[in-house]
């Protein structure tokens, strides 16, 4: 909980109860100085009422003392008759209230005592009754244990005769009347020859009477007001020397509890706490309130951050507030929009082709998957389509890349018109394009291809020119062909790889196809290391020259014997090297080892022409020709050794620069060969230009030319033909000597065949050489 | 004439004193001054004899004293009388007066009507009588009833004579309400001719009372 509003809040919080509690401490500092200042007025009040008190009851004392001092029946008895004296003086005692009367002469011998009547003749001393003494208290005299507040008058007769004293007991009577008075505890203590300062009346209760008591045996403090612990209180106390000698010196002690005093403020101060309390509270709420209305935004902002950062940038947040807050809302607004904006824009880049606006190979995969999670919930198909144009290297080549750009928008253009609305078309790359097709069931394929097909090759008009083009398309079908993206589009590829290999406009997938699929896969990494294990390797079959009976050339064939796939054959992975672009590394790699063993078969006397097979790849190459340069250097062999064999379709497939490689390769000494002749459609015209030197049969013509009359006279013309334009004539597919006879009898030149020998290992091929079998064989046969 | 013979030596010399005694009679002629060197009146002087042999006595006055009361005073403030004179108090005032004295030589107590008097009173005993009002505070006199009969008072001039005092030892005391510890003042003197002794006495401290002391706010009616 470390949240920005939690710290506001505890700010908040913090500098509340910090500010309650100095003004509390504050408060309740003022309010104990209130108390002692109450205290201390009401002390100094209690002293002024106090010494009033005492100086009225001294006065009225002192007053009266004097009319008794001119008492006529007083003076009359003073001298000779103490009984009437006493009952006198008691009678004047009783007029005035008072607790003590006392004459005596001017000796200071008693004549009359009213709380001694005995002490007649006793000493009791002569005070001084001065107006300087006569102030404030007056005098205080111990009397027979007891302490009173006195005063003395002259008894004068007219001339004084001897004094006459008044006084009042001090006891717990009296305390209690000043406390009444003043509010105050009061305690009298008195000091005397035999028992020192001790306690004579008090309001205070008994233990602390005792306490007192205690504390002030010795010199009491007197100096002012102090504070006293008493119990369990503290007392706020004021001295008062009431009197000291003459006479007996007599304390007052002024007392308030402050506890007590504040202890009357308790509820009060409750009050105020709870107040306090209240506040404290209201104000937390109004401080949870504000924080929580403060953050709403910046709580608004999280959210929509962590919204962004799922990527959704839909809802801007709504905000009413003002401020920098309020600025931090639009900016963030203008913010999501940027990176919407921007996102969309990266996501078009990443999901589509620049050069179509169609969707990318990517998109088409996501949206393929899909597709499928929504065919397999509705339980419908889904068409999974590679299309790609024929030929359209040569109308890039011929009208430029600009044509070519314009042909594939166009090409784009007429598929996404051809298919439904929500049908997907997609550039993969190329002159690749990928459609994914709803709802296409296998029965629908025909037509709907058909019009997919007729629309994209309607005749284009591109720089001036009118151009048709033909498609090869692959299809494979959710869910008989797979049943995730991945495996239908690589399944639409071998589909559409096999309708290219058979000239088809369209090629369902087949799952006979399917090793196609896994060899195309891995063909680039594979082809490689078959190379390096010795998994390629080649096969020669014999060439037989008809007229000297003799085996003098062979052609090389590849074979792949794959430790996974078994052998496969050339017709097999050949296409697949062209379509991925490692024909040449093939090529190569054929040339360079058939040399070697033609220059080993050399060494050991035996001079074979080794043809190798190239395609039309090879002869677009421009290193092409300098590659067998080096590869005869290399292998230190001859030209003559080696003849190129190219088939008749892969000249007719570019006819310019076949003649090119041709020639470079002739200028070499290198013999070449028109393979497969009779399948190109080649025209004559065409064939002459060819600077070649051997014309090769195709095997179809040849297979059961010795059995149909059509396919002799095909043989013928051809063999005509070539010897017409001075070539060697060569007949492939030789089964039977019926065949080999009729060759002979046509006059060709050389015969290639199963009749002669299969396809042999190199050192099979050489025992088979070596043994010479075809003089008893084949050449006997003719014999 | 022991007490005689001595009286000669105490004075100026030579003289016998059996030759002056019944002779020579003198006159004191005391002056009291205060510790301000003002003369100070109503000092009662009196002159005893210090001799076993007692001078003859001179007849005793027959006329009684008078103590007035009069504007509310004692008149006079001092008196002094030889023991066994009579003294009569009269009110001359339109008041009453309630006159009494608790003093040992002599206690009495009466009221006097306006223009009462009573006496005379006899003052037997020797000592210092206070005579008081009990109706008016302030009013006080005093008596001083003498053993001897040579005695005089000061007048306004802090003067008094003693007549006729036989030659001889004598002792000389002063008394005055307001003079402390008036034995201090006390002295012998020798009377030896027929002259007049000048005694000049000093107070060495101020005097307590120098009068009768009517109240200040004396309203009309008091």
């Amino acid at each position: 909980m470390r949240s920005l509003r939690f710290r506001i809040l505890l700010l908040f919080v913090a500098l509340l109860v910090a500010v309650q509690a100095i003004t509390l401490f504050t408060i309740y500092g003022s309010m104990r100085q209130q108390v002692a200042n109450n205290i201390a007025n009401q002390l100094d009040v209690g002293r002024r009422v106090f010494l009033t008190q005492f100086n009225s009851r001294r006065q009225s004392l002192a007053v009266y003392s004097h009319v008794m001092g001119r008492d006529f029946g007083l003076l009359q008895t003073f001298h000779d008759d103490p009984k009437s004296l006493l009952v006198a003086l008691n009678n004047h005692r009783r007029r005035v209230d008072a607790d003590l009367a006392i004459a005596v002469d001017e000796q200071g011998l008693i004549r009359a005592d009213t709380e001694s009547p005995d002490a007649t003749g006793e000493d009791f001393g002569l005070f001084d009754v001065s107006d300087e003494a006569r102030r404030n208290a007056g005098m205080f005299l111990s009397v027979n244990g007891k302490t009173y507040q006195v005063v003395a008058a002259p008894l004068l007769a007219p001339n004084p005769i001897g004094r006459v004293y008044l006084g009042f007991v001090v006891d717990d009577a009296l305390a209690r009347e000043f406390q009444a008075l003043t509010s105050l505890q009061v305690t009298f203590l008195a000091a005397t020859a035999d028992r020192g300062w001790h306690v004579i009346a008090s309001t205070l209760p008994d233990p602390m009477r005792a306490e007192l008591a205690q504390r002030y045996m010795g010199s009491p403090d007197t100096s002012g007001q102090h504070a006293e612990h008493l119990g369990d209180e503290t007392w706020l106390t004021l001295p008062l020397l009431l009197a000291d000698e003459p006479g007996t010196p007599v304390l007052a002690l002024l007392q308030r509890s402050r506890d007590a005093a504040l202890a009357y403020y308790k509820p009060w101060w409750r009050e105020v706490v709870e107040v306090f309390l209240a506040a404290l509270a209201l104000a937390l709420i109004a401080a949870w309130a504000t924080a929580s209305n403060a953050m709403r935004p910046v709580r608004l902002l999280v959210e929509q951050a962590r919204a962004i950062g799922r990527g959704n940038y839909a809802e801007p947040i709504a905000t009413r507030q003002g401020g920098e807050l309020g600025e931090l809302v639009e900016e963030f607004n203008h913010m999501q929009q940027a990176i919407a904006e921007r996102e969309t824009s990266i996501r078009h880049h990443a999901y589509h082709d620049g050069l179509t606006g169609l969707v990318n190979r990517y998109r088409l995969e996501q949206l393929a998957a899909e597709r499928i999670c929504e065919a397999e919930s509705a339980d419908r198909r889904l068409g999974v389509l590679i299309i790609d144009l024929n030929r359209f290297k040569d109308i890039n080549d011929t009208l430029g890349h600009q044509a070519g750009d314009r042909l594939l928008r166009e090409v784009g253009a007429r598929i996404a018109a051809a298919v439904q609305p929500d049908d997907v078309v997609a550039r993969l790359g190329g002159d690749e394009f990928g459609v994914l097709i709803d709802d296409l069931a296998v029965a629908d394929i025909h037509s709907r291809l058909d019009a997919l097909g007729q629309a994209v090759m309607r005749p284009y008009t591109l720089e001036g020119l009118t151009l048709n083009i033909s498609i090869g398309i692959g299809v494979a079908i959710y869910p008989d062909h797979g049943h995730d993206a991945e495996a239908l589009l690589q399944h639409a590829d071998i589909a559409h790889f096999a309708a290219k290999e058979k000239h088809l406009r369209y090629a369902l997938y087949d799952g006979a196809q399917d090793r196609y699929s896994l060899l195309r896969l891995s063909l680039l990494g594979e082809l490689q290391a078959a190379m390096e294990r010795g998994d390629l390797v080649l096969h020669y079959q014999p060439k037989f020259e008809l007229a000297r009976n003799e085996v003098t050339a062979a052609e090389a064939l590849i074979r792949w014997q794959h430790p996974v796939y078994g052998l496969i054959t050339p017709d097999e992975f050949i296409p697949m090297a062209e379509h991925t672009g490692n024909i040449h590394v093939l090529t190569a790699w054929v040339i360079r080892t058939a040399l070697r063993q033609t220059v080993a078969w050399r060494d050991q006397g035996l001079a074979i022409r080794v043809a190798v097979n190239v395609s039309a790849h090879d002869l677009r190459r421009a290193e092409f020709v300098a590659d067998i340069r080096a590869a005869l250097a290399d292998c230190r062999a001859t030209p003559e050794m080696l003849s190129i064999e190219i088939t008749e379709s892969a000249v007719m497939a570019d006819v310019e620069q076949a003649v090119s490689a041709l020639d470079q390769l002739n200028d070499l000494g290198i013999e070449c060969a028109v393979d497969d002749y009779g399948t190109g459609y080649s025209s004559m015209a065409q064939l002459r230009r060819l600077p070649v030197q051997e014309l090769k049969i195709d095997k179809s013509f040849v297979l059961n030319a010795d059995r149909n009359a059509d396919d002799e006279l095909i043989v013928h013309s051809t063999i005509e033909l070539g010897h017409n334009l001075r070539l060697r004539v060569t007949a492939e597919g030789v089964e039977t000597g019926a065949a080999l006879e009729l060759l002979r009898r046509l006059g060709c030149d050389y015969a290639q065949g199963y009749y002669i020998s299969r396809p042999l290992p190199a050192e099979s091929f050489e025992q088979w050489l070596q043994a010479r079998a075809w003089i008893r064989g084949i050449a006997g046969s003719e014999s | 004439m022991r007490w005689g013979s001595c009286v000669a030596m105490g004075l100026a010399g030579a003289l016998c004193s059996g030759a002056m005694v019944g002779a020579a009679a003198a006159t004191l002629s005391v002056a009291v001054t205060g510790v301000d060197g003002d003369p100070v009146h109503d000092v009662v002087v009196v002159a005893e004899p210090r001799s076993e042999e007692r001078p003859p006595l001179p007849a005793r006055a027959a006329a009684p004293a008078t103590v007035d009361q009069r504007g509310k005073e004692f008149h006079p403030w001092v008196s002094a009388v030889y023991a066994g004179t009579s003294i009569i108090f009269a009110n001359h005032d339109d008041i009453t007066h309630h006159v009494y004295s608790f003093s040992r030589a002599r206690q009495f107590s009466f009221r006097l009507q306006a223009d009462e008097r009573r006496g005379p009173l006899a003052f037997p005993r020797p000592g210092v009588v206070v005579v008081g009002c009990n109706i008016h505070d302030w009013m006080i006199a005093y008596i001083y009833v003498s053993d001897s009969p040579w005695f005089s008072r000061t007048g306004k001039d802090g003067r008094a004579r003693i007549e006729d005092l036989p030659a001889g030892d004598w002792r000389l005391t002063i008394w005055h309400p307001g003079v402390v510890d008036a034995a201090q003042y006390a002295r012998n003197l020798t009377v030896t001719a027929d002259r007049v002794m000048p005694v000049q006495i000093r107070l060495r401290k101020p005097l307590t009372e120098t009068g009768p002391r009517p109240p200040l706010d004396n309203a009309g009616y008091l």
